[in-house]
């Protein structure tokens, strides 16, 4: 992805820092309860081919909770569907140890106002990184 | 990203008829017929821009009946049927997921070409991942992994 005059190259973005906590939001159907552990996040929960940052997506999505002055309520009010999804609670250190991801601040990359600030991009995706990277959200889900 | 479930109501999202059978085609095992209805929901789910809540790509119908050939050629052709989890991704593929003893995971990735990975269950052994020619190269694969090999 080439800079435009909106969107910057990604490497432009500022870095979100390790000490921070993430928000991924997980859909339902990505997720099998009665699986053993470790394996209940399915590999639909994340772009699997699309690890190149594109015009309209940096990455897979995420929410800097020190960012947000309600934690995830703020993300509901903004859309109240995302109740229906599973939330889950990530260190960035513990997605920083998967060599070759990158979390960048992104405002660029969601369409609500009130959450700009707080947005963020998993950037560096591949179809290797993506199998830790659902082990690691299964880890934080009870 | 936008919000999920935005996709209009006014309008077919998909033709029905190509993305899942009449009630006259439901000569089925009952997981299958479970699939079907599965499949038809997700592929209503999936048929516009930014289903996901991550600018998702949409499915298209002819996907999707990829999707449900492939399962409903295997129901003939594996006994016992081994039944696996589907689902969608942003990008635009429809997942197949089959689980066997150990938390081993196979799993066929249709859209615009087609993938077949292996995940492990207890890092026994590498996570592998291949592109495949065609969705029927991921028959064998599955006998393969089905039989613990």
């Amino acid at each position: 992805m080439t800079s435009t005059a909106t969107r910057p190259h990604w490497t432009a973005l500022d870095v979100v820092e390790a000490g921070n906590l993430l928000l991924r939001l997980l859909r339902r159907g990505c997720f099998i309860a009665a699986a053993p552990r470790g394996t209940r996040v399915q590999p639909a929960a994340c772009h699997s081919r699309d690890y190149e940052p594109s015009d309209d997506s940096y990455g897979a999505s995420a929410f800097v909770n020190e960012r947000l002055e309600n934690g995830a309520e703020d993300l509901y009010a903004a859309n109240a569907k995302w109740r229906e999804y599973i939330l889950v609670r990530v260190p960035v250190q513990e997605l920083l140890e998967l060599e070759g991801l990158q979390v960048r601040y992104s405002p660029q990359d969601i369409d609500y106002d009130s959450l700009k600030h707080a947005h963020a991009s998993i950037i560096g995706m591949t179809p290797a990184l993506r199998n830790e990277f659902i082990r690691l959200l299964d880890r934080f889900i009870d | 990203m936008t919000a999920a479930g935005t996709a209009s109501n006014q309008q077919p999202l998909l033709d029905e008829r190509r993305a899942y059978p009449s009630a006259a085609e439901t000569s089925l095992t009952e997981p299958l017929a479970a699939i079907r209805q599965q499949i038809f929901i997700l592929a209503r789910e999936t048929a516009e821009p930014g289903w996901d809540f991550e600018r998702g790509r949409p499915i298209d119908a002819q996907t999707w009946r990829r999707a449900r050939v492939f399962i409903e050629q295997l129901a003939e052709e594996v006994q016992p049927f081994p039944e696996p989890h589907i689902s969608a991704s942003g990008d635009g593929y429809v997942h197949i997921v089959w689980f066997r003893q150990g938390g081993d995971r196979a799993v066929l990735e249709i859209g615009r070409d087609c993938f077949w990975s292996f995940l492990s269950g207890d890092r026994s052994q590498q996570d592998r991942e291949e592109a495949l020619p065609t969705v029927r190269d991921a028959y064998p694969k599955l006998r393969s992994f089905l039989a613990g090999k």
